[in-house]
């Protein structure tokens, strides 16, 4: 259990089940997440939780499923004002009640409520198509991935949430509470109140060693897929692995460099694709360091659609017009660094880098962030476009003649 | 300087009004804080297409102000976008029905940005090219959002309620209507709308109050300006069109019921608490914890994609329910039969005790981010009230006043339109 002592006007207490991934278990653990923070064993209905989280108020109760390198991780958090300014410190102790109240000696899961979102995440499916933004998406992660899990839905897809059934999920919880690495982070206001969180919690909590494993992509052949669908733009998404990841000590290039392609406003990709061209309204490239990938996505003209892949294109050839120059490596250091001294004042990501140091098993300090950026050099960022490997060209279109 | 305290949730703020108009409000947050976060916003938002001037009504196609919103960035020696990210600092900017602001997020070099913001709304500069350039980008935001179903539907429910009011435009306005915005519609904008005393400057964060003391001395000037009356349409009371159904290629049909309210009040804290009672009523009627709600999901009418919003302008206002469905003439009906029977079964005393609290919550929720802080400030100060004031006016209302709009609101004229799959 992690504490962060602060004086934000909310406190949040946030859970954490952490286990190997394995796609026939995603459905499980997505359906999971839903079922833990939509009912309790006290409060049995969506409506009455509602409410008693209402009381509070207003306290904020989710639940989802997420996936980080060979680990995925079912995440719930409560958020709630800091008790200090409604002079109200009971708040810290319903607000633990319903976290023992979630998970410990819980054996009901309301058969309706499974249903129920078993039936709504069937009909997210079944309605893909009027989605276009996520429609694109999985069919590019496809695309990119291939047969690797990382191609897998986070969900599962409709046959696996079909095949699951209450009696299964409710076993599957009990195993995730004795196999699990459980692990809890609390940020806010809390003074006094330390010694009762760490005991109520610390029959639940599991230290099973569950470690972060990266391990770069195996390069494939090159693919290449247009789609089409009742749609004004084309959507193009251009993916290349690229064998960077967080450990590597090239991570702070690969974030520089894609800043300098298309990370913002003064990026390349932004200037010509946008400003110049006037291609489109966004152009955005995006450095997964934990899949160790590199992702181009804009919403493009449609009959212009061959002029922006081929641009973008031209744009990623080293050998090119658009070399990366001192100037743009001196912004987007200066850019870099706003970012990340700016994500310090928010409370939420003050959490998020607990988690990150946690599971990475590494602390970094700001200022060492912040060095290890001001010392990367031009030739280290250029040494990123060597290392990209193409993957996958994906097109999704609006031409209603061909649809 | 002026000093306004609020113990209850430990903020200060600092203001300055300078002698060219431009109000600074300066909300400072106690060290360690890396962030100082800008947003200089004018009342001057998409609804605003006409305006009266000795005698004469001066009228804006759709979309104006969201064009000058892009425009304002282009400087003589190069863009204003550019500039900020060379300072490290992130720039944004959007329009709304009734404000455009700009906004920046800086963790050096706030002083610099400051400046730049200021210089850029001042040095307008706007050529053919850079008009006919800019178009193109924005047919293809506009493109986005036609892309986004229910975008569109939305659209189609504006439309069909609205017969003169600009609420039946899109935002950015529509393709064909960006084409008539040129270098005189931009140019007017700015000598009528963007002076300095029509500006609001609100900065929340890490605050040197001395530095910006000293800094805004420069700009303490005295100007003289008189920002020209909004014309307001006529709107009927009645909606255009009762029901809309269109055959679409969409995987499951699609539903949106609007209600076009009555806007009893025109201006400040009476007009703001209309707004937050209607909100509170009905959250009441279909919000998370209400009967119909669960009713609706019981009956598998609805799935997770339903929401209900509420747009209140000074003179005009709508409620809108949205959902994918199987069935959406069934699921009209019953919620038209279901709203006009609730006040027996969805308003209770409970329900409405416990959504003053949710109110409460998310006013302090909000106070945990600079950007929402500034944002609501600068919303409310427009609208004539200070920020912290917006808690006293919920805690205002009883539980009668939601009884009372209530009765308003079920004698207002619905519209709907419904996309119904092939």
């Amino acid at each position: 259990m992690k504490f962060i002592q602060s004086d934000y006007k909310t406190i949040q207490l946030t859970l954490y089940m952490i286990d190997f991934d394995d796609v026939k278990k995603r459905a499980y653990r997505f359906l999971l997440a839903k079922m833990l923070s939509t009912h309790t064993q006290q409060y049995k209905t969506k409506q009455a939780l509602s409410q008693h989280l209402q009381s509070l108020y207003g306290a904020n109760f989710n639940g989802r499923s997420m996936l980080i390198g060979n680990l995925n991780i079912i995440q719930t958090s409560f958020i709630m004002v800091n008790p200090m300014i409604v002079n109200d410190l009971s708040l810290i102790d319903q607000m633990i009640d319903i976290f023992k109240d979630m998970i410990i000696g819980r054996d009901f899961f309301s058969t309706s409520i499974f249903e129920e979102e078993k039936r709504m995440l069937i009909e997210q499916w079944d309605a893909i198509e009027d989605q276009k933004g996520l429609y694109a998406s999985i069919h590019f992660n496809q695309l990119l991935f291939g047969e690797h899990p990382y191609g897998y839905p986070q969900s599962g897809y409709k046959e696996d949430i079909l095949a699951v059934t209450l009696d299964d999920l409710y076993t599957y919880f009990l195993e995730v509470l004795m196999s699990n690495r459980i692990y809890f982070i609390i940020n806010g206001y809390f003074d006094g109140y330390e010694q009762k969180i760490k005991l109520a919690f610390k029959d639940i909590e599991n230290n099973q060693e569950k470690r972060l494993y990266l391990k770069t992509l195996e390069q494939q052949q090159a693919k290449e897929k247009t789609e089409y669908l009742t749609m004004n733009q084309a959507l193009i998404k251009i993916g290349y692995y690229l064998p960077i990841l967080r450990n590597d000590p090239l991570y702070e290039a690969a974030l520089l460099f894609d800043l300098m392609i298309g990370g913002y406003v003064d990026s390349i990709m932004f200037k010509i694709i946008r400003e110049e061209l006037n291609l489109c309204y966004d152009v955005r490239s995006s450095y997964d360091p934990i899949k160790g990938t590199f992702v181009i996505g804009s919403g493009v003209d449609q009959k212009r659609k061959e002029e922006a892949i081929s641009k973008i294109f031209e744009i990623m050839d080293h050998n090119g017009n658009y070399e990366l120059q001192l100037d743009g490596l001196k912004h987007a250091k200066q850019y870099l660094i706003h970012q990340i001294k700016s994500s310090y004042d928010e409370q939420i990501a003050l959490t998020l880098h607990a988690f990150y140091e946690d599971l990475f098993e590494q602390t970094i300090l700001l200022d060492q962030r912040i060095e290890k950026i001001e010392k990367v050099t031009l030739d280290q960022v250029k040494s990123v476009y060597l290392k990209l490997q193409l993957q996958a060209t994906y097109v999704l279109t609006g031409d209603k003649n061909d649809h | 300087m002026i000093i306004r305290e609020d113990q209850r949730f430990h903020e200060k703020v600092y203001i300055l009004k300078l002698k060219n108009g431009m109000e600074v409000h300066m909300l400072p947050k106690e060290d360690p804080y890396y962030s100082t976060y800008v947003e200089l916003s004018f009342p001057f938002g998409s609804n605003h297409l006409a305006y009266k001037k000795d005698g004469l009504i001066h009228r804006y196609p759709p979309g104006s102000a969201h064009f000058m919103e892009h425009k304002i960035f282009a400087m003589p020696d190069g863009d204003a976008f550019m500039k900020f990210s060379n300072l490290g600092v992130d720039a944004n900017a959007m329009t709304s029905y009734q404000q455009t602001s700009y906004v920046f997020n800086a963790t050096s070099n706030v002083l610099d940005a400051l400046k730049l913001l200021l210089n850029m709304l001042d040095t307008p500069y706007f050529t053919k090219e850079n008009i006919m350039s800019e178009e193109k980008i924005i047919a293809e935001e506009l493109k986005m959002y036609l892309d986004d179903i229910e975008t569109e539907l939305y659209q189609d429910l504006m439309t069909s309620m609205y017969k003169n009011h600009p609420f039946k435009w899109d935002i950015g306005g529509t393709l064909e209507s960006i084409k008539n915005i040129d270098k005189e519609v931009l140019t007017d904008i700015f000598h009528q709308f963007y002076h300095p005393s029509n500006r609001l400057l609100v900065i929340a964060g890490k605050i040197d109050i001395k530095k910006m003391k000293v800094f805004f001395k420069a700009y303490d000037q005295f100007e003289k300006h008189k920002i020209p009356k909004i014309y307001q349409v006529n709107e009927p009371k009645s909606v255009v069109c009762k029901e809309i159904v269109k055959q679409k290629q969409v995987s499951i049909s699609k539903l949106a019921l609007g209600f076009k309210l009555k806007s009893r009040y025109r201006n400040g804290i009476e007009d703001i608490k209309n707004e937050l009672t209607y909100s509170i009523l009905f959250n009441l009627l279909l919000g998370t914890s209400s009967n119909l709600y669960h009713d609706l999901l019981e009956k598998q009418l609805i799935n997770q994609n339903f929401y209900i919003s509420s747009t209140f302008e000074g003179h005009q206002a709508h409620f809108v329910i949205f959902s994918d469905t199987k069935d959406p003439q069934f699921l009209k009906d019953y919620l038209i039969t279901q709203l006009s029977l609730a006040k027996d079964n969805l308003l209770s005393l409970d329900a409405f005790n416990r959504y003053i609290k949710v109110y409460i919550g998310q006013f302090i929720f909000a106070l945990n981010s600079v950007e929402h802080q500034a944002y609501l400030y600068s919303k409310y100060y427009h609208r004539h009230a200070h920020l912290y004031e917006v808690i006293d006016i919920v805690q205002s209302i009883t539980y009668n006043d939601i009884l009372l709009t209530y009765n308003d609101f079920i004698k207002a004229p619905n519209s709907s339109v419904i996309y119904k799959k092939d």
